[in-house]
């Protein structure tokens, strides 16, 4: 069978012309549509990537980002520990020294988690602390200002370089203990063995960690300084961070093959695990599936209405030509071949409003992105950030094929007027 | 010899309901087309002459009786092989030209033959063939909307006639046109009867219609009345 799609086309074509208002109309909500899914897409697809940056990079609450993985005693996962760092890693600074020699890892970040009291003499107050080093700690932090510039992390680690006593507290623990940088202030905090320590230290900076329940106890200091007061030379974890995202999995056990072998050496590491960011990121796994479900619910509703909008049109449109359709059928084309024509009209307006929705989805989303609109905090949470859009994703094209299929499926409305109608029914019609 | 039996009606009845009234379009009416005949379908209105064309056409299905095309029972064909008796076997012309209006006169003549399986060699031979025998070798690339109502009946006969049917079936054809042009129309029709053989079967009052014609059948009330020659 011969198939004259050129000239098929050709008649769908002019067909276009026959009422400009309404074609322009259909253009215009396949063109609105397809935009406004697209930017709302470049938006999540923004916010997944900045929250999964966020996680990684810095954190939710101080902690730290989780870098793309992290290696901690597997027991840890499961059971509180009895006492501080009972589930610590020994000897890290060969498993540092290691991971750092490979080259797709950027940063080894040592860390400890622990607790204890911070007083000024008059007022004392409980702390959840973290030792880091703090110059990788601030570098990684900061990394966040690529993607979103309202976001300047990490320059208020930096003050702890310079003093090896030196904490920074979160803004309502320093407002609580009525403190001011400069100021002396004096740690306590159980042993590793159990007893009371204490030490003296220095106020260097004042910083929020995002959450607001979070400032009332947080407390950051050097990794040494932790050690001295616990009186231990084991760390908590150690988060690694590669250069990339690329080959994740493969990096992954890479590093498992090297923590293996150091294993086979080191009966005190015997549980010692890799645990990729995504495992530890329960904040993250949280909002994205929440934002999974208002951005598809968005897009349902979107694409049902241009879905809508198009059968509507189509509807007029075929009801105008149902004459001509008699006629069409009369000489002999069957509903198929007529149905064909319609199909062919509406994509070729969801391929002219596809190409117009792309032309202002990538100047609409530059226009945002350059105006740096700050967005408010997330709930919880007491900084903003710049809305950036994306301007492309593998998902636009899904969303693409989407409006054309739904514009195009639209004009299928017309081969449901057809069916119903007999020849000298549509001959007859005024 | 005897011509050879294109299409025949054979006790066709046909009512249709309109609201809770019953109304008898044809009435067991007997009738059949022979190669090379030309016969008008004469009546007032409303006296049945569309639904017995339409029968005849397969554009409509009798409430009873049976329909024969070259002596094949179509009656009870399903839509798919009506499709393709009516793109290979029939041609129409309407009283309105019925073209679409966003193709010019050659693309309206050359619409029924892209679904079917022809070259597109032969559908310009064909087309060109057509437009020239009707008179609008000059009016090709013309949009209806710029041809006068005489040279758009001349496309939809041209359309009617591309498929190379057995038997065109003109539902007052003239009725639309003013007399010198309804003229010229009945000229072309006879000569196309007369040189290449097209069978033609047109419903009309016009007088010059019913002289053009070789035979000439009166419908009443959904009867044939009287069957004879001009």
């Amino acid at each position: 069978m011969i198939l004259h799609l050129s000239k098929i086309l050709h008649l769908a074509y002019r067909n276009l012309f026959r009422n400009k208002r309404r074609t322009l109309f259909a253009i215009f909500i396949a063109a609105s549509g397809y935009a406004a899914m697209a930017i709302a897409l470049g938006y999540y697809g923004f916010s997944i990537y900045g929250l999964q940056e966020m996680t990684i990079r810095n954190g939710f609450g101080g902690s730290g980002g989780t870098g793309h993985l992290q290696i901690k005693d597997n027991r840890s996962l499961e059971s509180q520990e009895k006492y501080t760092l009972e589930f610590g890693l020994t000897d890290y600074q060969n498993m540092v020294k290691t991971i750092k020699n490979q080259p797709e890892v950027d940063y080894v970040l040592p860390r400890i988690e622990f607790g204890g009291l911070v007083t000024t003499g008059d007022k004392s107050f409980p702390f959840i602390g973290y030792g880091v080093e703090s110059l990788h700690e601030a570098a990684l932090r900061g990394g966040l200002s690529d993607i979103n510039p309202k976001l300047q992390l990490g320059e208020e680690i930096k003050p702890l370089e310079n003093n090896k006593y030196g904490i920074i507290l979160g803004r309502k623990l320093a407002n609580a203990l009525g403190v001011k940088i400069g100021d002396p202030l004096m740690l306590y905090g159980a042993t590793v063995q159990g007893a009371v320590n204490a030490i003296d230290v220095e106020l260097v900076g004042v910083m929020s960690t995002g959450l607001n329940e979070t400032d009332k106890y947080y407390l950051l200091t050097h990794i040494d300084l932790v050690q001295k007061l616990v009186n231990t030379d084991k760390i908590s974890l150690i988060s690694v961070m590669f250069k990339n995202r690329d080959s994740l999995e493969h990096k992954v056990s890479k590093i498992q093959n090297i923590l293996a072998s150091a294993k086979g050496q080191d009966n005190n590491n015997k549980t010692i695990g890799v645990i990729t960011w995504e495992t530890l990121a329960e904040y993250y796994t949280a909002a994205k599936d929440l934002f999974n479900m208002i951005f598809s619910f968005m897009g349902i509703i979107i694409l049902t209405i241009v879905l809508l909008s198009c059968w509507n049109i189509m509807n007029m449109t075929t009801m105008e030509r149902i004459r001509e359709i008699g006629t069409l059928r009369a000489i002999g084309l069957k509903n198929s071949n007529i149905t064909f024509i319609f199909l062919l009209e509406a994509f070729l307006i969801s391929i002219i409003g596809l190409v117009i929705g792309i032309i202002a989805q990538v100047i609409l989303s530059n226009i945002i992105n350059a105006l740096t609109i700050e967005m408010p905090p997330v709930p919880g949470m007491n900084q903003g950030y710049a809305l950036q859009v994306y301007t492309f994703s593998p998902y636009h094209v899904f969303i693409a094929v989407a409006v054309v299929l739904a514009i195009t499926l639209s004009s299928l409305s017309a081969f449901f007027i057809i069916r119903k109608l007999t020849i000298v029914e549509s001959l007859e019609h005024a | 010899m005897s011509n050879k039996t294109i299409a025949e009606l054979r006790g066709v009845t046909k009512k249709y309901q309109v609201g809770e009234t019953e109304i008898q379009a044809l009435n067991n009416v007997n009738f059949s087309v022979s190669k090379g005949d030309f016969i008008v379908v004469a009546g007032p209105s409303g006296s049945g002459k569309s639904t017995f064309l339409n029968i005849l056409g397969s554009i409509d299905k009798p409430t009873s009786g049976t329909i024969l095309f070259n002596g094949t029972d179509i009656t009870h064909l399903n839509l798919e092989s009506l499709h393709q008796l009516r793109l290979n076997k029939i041609g129409f012309v309407f009283q309105s030209f019925n073209l679409v209006p966003v193709l010019t006169a050659y693309e309206n003549v050359e619409l029924p033959l892209l679904f079917k399986n022809i070259s597109k060699k032969e559908i310009k031979e064909r087309v060109t063939t057509v437009l020239e025998k009707v008179g609008l070798q000059d009016r090709m690339d013309h949009l209806p909307a710029r041809l006068s109502g005489g040279q758009k009946q001349r496309v939809a006969i041209a359309r009617a006639l591309v498929g190379s049917p057995e038997l065109i079936i003109a539902d007052e054809p003239t009725a639309n046109l003013d007399r010198k042009t309804a003229i010229s129309i009945m000229e072309l029709i006879g000569r196309l009867n007369e040189e290449d053989r097209v069978t033609i079967i047109v419903a009309s009052h016009d007088p010059y219609v019913i002289e053009k014609a070789k035979a000439k059948i009166v419908i009443q009330d959904g009867k044939i009345l009287k069957e004879a020659l001009v």
